[in-house]
């Protein structure tokens, strides 16, 4: 037997074991469903929420006196209800109604406060099919709709 | 034209069907007519593949809408070469690129001729065969781009690519990624090849040495270009995410790079059979995990694919491969044996050794990071995730140790090692990394990890330079008339696959440097500003001088003239442009960043937005000389010699794969392993 191969085989598989268990303990994250957030109500441990921008709702950017991010998610799979996620920081290129984002953050019973917001990269981007209405409809002048929505909270 | 595109692709995996009937019944009976035309068909299916992907070229550029995937990925107001690049654009044409790019290399082994046993040599038209065969078929039936519009209506203009793809990496970097992945199919169907017909001296990886490390080159520099992309295009100031597509490709990386140094070990010391078995056929299963682990929907990712049942499909072809392999290093198990001993901890071996166990573990704990959803779910009924910290806080030992081995492995004498020559070749460059270390600690004694990566990534470079010397130094001593330079380029002409070797390390220690500098030392900024203000930033300050609006055929683009000034007294040195773009045809956004590049930092604008909420009352058209701009400020220290690391790493992959062209180290290596072969087959 090669006892030397098969002790070092061990102890770094030993090193990793542990590495690996206390760095999946310290940053796990529970995930989680809007109806689930609801049901439980207050998180204080940060979760993971994949969810959808409610189709049609308005998705609020303001910038006084913080970069502050506000919109309404509801389940992919099961749209129901919907809670508020607002995130500190700046507006997402790709954030819109209809699409899929990971939040994760906590919930105190209000809002979900989001410390990270990811939305779908382009490459999930699934195309529409032939005759679905025109794709370029209902777009304002310059695309960003968004800052307009903020101008009538603020303004 | 319709039909040629499908009619090709149907006959090629036709023809790969064939290629696997008639090659195993070939290699089975040892009918070489059989095995001939196994080859023959080959060569035939690539034609065919080729003439499939060509057709949807044509397609695209011709604009031929009846094709849904062509309505779908491109329209009338594309570029010609984006066009063309449509064609990875979505995944119906990824997959058929990839078939295309597997079945080149299945054809390019056997174009010239092989040094290994034709027992061997057999049975590489089936499995090479099987393994194509296996994409055509998925291509034909379950993600085929030829597929037509419903209803026999031909709309007038597509849809149009995402604009986040139309851009140069975009067109480059998924073929370099699938070229790197299809490639690893050549050492795989060597390894079972050997397998199957017993042949298993180390030929069949000496013979597949070059498709490996092209493969590796390819996925390295696809890997980078990826890691580029992200950074110019998406806008966040960064390159890497572990995300789950990133994970994907990184895996078969991780086992390539294991693989490409383990086999040194079989070929010098006849050890490790049975593992580099395990990491050939490893590194393609890992190549088709990422395809399925982006096709699947398994896991939540920003980045994944639409999700198909297709996913599935590639999970059950990994299983019968991996059952198979298994299966077979069963059969040959006491052929694999090894024909030596690990004697001492202190040899090259030993540190081949480990620096496998190191890549293999960043391995593990990447696919358990991805797949920790399933693993929580299944173990506590809930489902958890782990994210960047998790990847960080496990793999960064592992990276350190790595980087120490990197420095250790190339110097270090075979079998064992004497303490004279340990200490001789390893003092100086300790007391260099030592001293990095502690002046790191010293300027900030939190960053405990970026300390010691500076002073491991020193010790690498103080290796190589030692070396370098070293090597000079003793052909000057013979031929004294030579200049340095003139030596230096002697000594590496000579020896290219070890001297490249060391390039390739040079390149990865000047990443790590530079990714542990943009890891630790990045600054980030959030910042308003209106026209005529100014603001501090790191050593610069910034100054909006306009804001403007143009518009163009396919977008309108919101930019920002930006005054570049130093902090100390606002001396100009340069203006940046950062950009918003609104694509009129579906809607997207995207921020067109703006660099300022120096050696020794890389200033990052990212135009956000406007501030509308500062003005008053504003719903109809915005003012732009009343609107401050949002953007996005990074600072990321020592970015450019990441991308300059990648490149000297591909220029040490290709002096590595030139080795051969001009030297008598192969023939040397060759002799050696004939020698070894017969002491192997007497003991």
């Amino acid at each position: 037997m090669n006892y030397k191969l098969f002790a070092a085989v061990f102890i770094v598989a030993g090193v990793l074991g542990a590495l690996i268990w206390s760095a999946s303990s310290s940053t796990a994250k529970r995930v989680v469903t809007v109806a689930e957030i609801l049901e439980r109500g207050i998180l204080v441990d940060a979760v993971q929420l994949g969810a959808r921008v409610v189709e049609d709702s308005k998705i609020e950017f303001i910038t006084q006196p913080e970069n502050t991010v506000r919109f309404q998610v509801t389940d992919i799979s099961d749209p129901g209800p919907s809670i508020r996620v607002v995130y500190q920081g700046m507006m997402p290129d790709t954030l819109k109604p209809g699409r899929d984002v990971i939040l994760q953050g906590t919930y105190d019973g209000a809002d979900f406060k989001a410390n990270s917001l990811l939305t779908q990269c382009p490459s999930k981007y699934t195309p529409p099919k032939p005759g679905a209405a025109n794709p370029g409809e209902g777009q304002s002048e310059t695309g960003y709709q968004y800052q307009e929505s903020g101008a009538q909270i603020n303004g | 034209m319709v039909d040629i595109g499908h009619f090709s692709l149907v006959t090629a995996w036709g023809l790969s069907v064939y290629g696997v009937a008639a090659g195993s019944l070939g290699a089975m009976r040892s009918n070489r007519a059989l095995v001939k035309s196994a080859i023959s068909s080959v060569h035939l299916c690539t034609l065919f593949s080729l003439a499939s992907i060509v057709a949807l070229a044509f397609a695209f550029v011709g604009h031929d809408y009846r094709y849904m995937y062509v309505w779908q990925h491109s329209n009338n107001t594309m570029p010609d070469h984006y066009l063309v690049s449509a064609i990875w654009g979505g995944m119906d044409g990824s997959m058929l690129l990839w078939a295309v790019i597997m079945s080149l290399y299945g054809s390019s082994v056997f174009l010239r001729p092989s040094m290994v046993r034709r027992e061997l040599q057999n049975w590489l038209a089936p499995i090479l065969s099987a393994g194509t065969g296996f994409f055509l078929i998925i291509v034909t039936f379950l993600t085929n781009p030829f597929r037509l519009v419903p209803g026999g209506t031909v709309p007038p203009d597509g849809n149009g690519l995402n604009p986040l793809l139309q851009n140069p990496s975009m067109m480059i970097h998924p073929p370099m990624l699938y070229a790197g992945f299809t490639g690893f199919l050549v050492p795989c169907a060597f390894c079972l090849a050997a397998l199957l017909s017993g042949q298993l001296s180390d030929s069949w990886i000496r013979a597949t040495r070059r498709w490996t490390l092209i493969a590796w080159g390819f996925l390295t520099m696809g890997i980078i270009l990826g890691g580029n992309w992200a950074y110019i295009e998406l806008g966040w100031g960064g390159f890497w995410a572990w995300d789950p597509v990133e994970n994907a490709s990184f895996l078969p990386w991780l086992t390539g790079t294991a693989y490409l140094h383990s086999v040194m070990v079989q070929e010098q010391k006849g050890m490790l059979k049975v593992w580099n078995v395990v990491l050939a056929v490893t590194t393609y299963m890992l190549t088709v995990f990422g395809t399925f682990l982006t096709r699947s929907g398994v896991v939540q990712s920003v980045h994944a694919f639409a999700e198909t049942d297709v996913g599935w499909v590639f999970l059950l072809y990994i299983g019968i491969v991996s059952a198979i392999t298994i299966l077979l290093i069963g059969y040959r198990w006491q052929e694999l044996r090894p024909e030596r001993q690990l004697e001492s901890y202190f040899s090259r071996e030993a540190a081949f050794l480990f620096n496998n166990l190191a890549l293999l573990g960043i391995c593990f704990s990447t696919f358990w990071g991805v797949l920790f959803p399933i693993f929580s779910e299944a173990v506590s009924g809930e489902k958890s995730v782990v994210g960047p910290p998790f990847f960080n806080q496990v793999n960064i030992p592992l990276f350190l140790a790595l980087l120490f081995l990197m420095g250790v492995g190339p110097l270090i004498a075979w079998r064992r090692s004497n303490k004279k020559a340990l200490v001789k070749t390893f003092s100086r460059p300790l007391i260099a990394g030592s001293i990095i270390t502690v002046v790191f600690l010293w300027l900030d004694p939190t960053k405990i990890s970026a300390a010691i990566a500076f002073g491991l990534s020193v010790f690498v470079l103080a290796t190589i330079e030692a070396e370098m010397r070293r090597a000079v130094k003793a052909r000057r001593q013979m031929l004294e008339k030579e200049s340095i330079p003139g030596a230096l380029y002697q000594v590496v002409r000579r020896r290219p696959r070890r001297y490249g070797g060391f390039m390739v390390h040079l390149g990865v220690a000047v990443m790590a440097v530079s990714i542990t500098a943009s890891m630790a030392y990045q600054t980030e900024r959030d910042i308003s500003l209106s026209q005529g203000q100014s603001v501090e930033v790191g050593r610069y300050n910034l100054t909006l001088e306009e804001l403007g609006q143009e518009k163009y055929d396919n977008y309108t683009a919101l930019t920002a003239k930006v005054r570049i000034g130093s902090a100390e007294d606002n001396s100009l040195l340069g203006y940046m442009h950062p950009e918003r773009r609104a694509y009129v045809s579906n809607q997207e956004v995207t921020t067109e960043v703006d660099l300022r590049v120096t050696p020794r930092e890389d200033l990052y604008l990212a135009l956000a937005g406007l501030d509308v909420s500062a003005q008053s009352g504003s719903h109809g058209d915005v003012d732009l000389a009343a609107t401050p701009a949002l953007m996005k400020v990074f600072i990321n220290p020592l970015q450019v010699w990441l991308w300059f690391g990648g490149v000297l790493v591909m220029i040490g992959t290709g002096m590595v794969l030139i080795q051969g062209a001009f030297s008598s180290e192969l023939a040397a290596t060759r002799q050696a392993s004939v020698v070894r072969g017969e002491s192997g087959a007497r003991a």
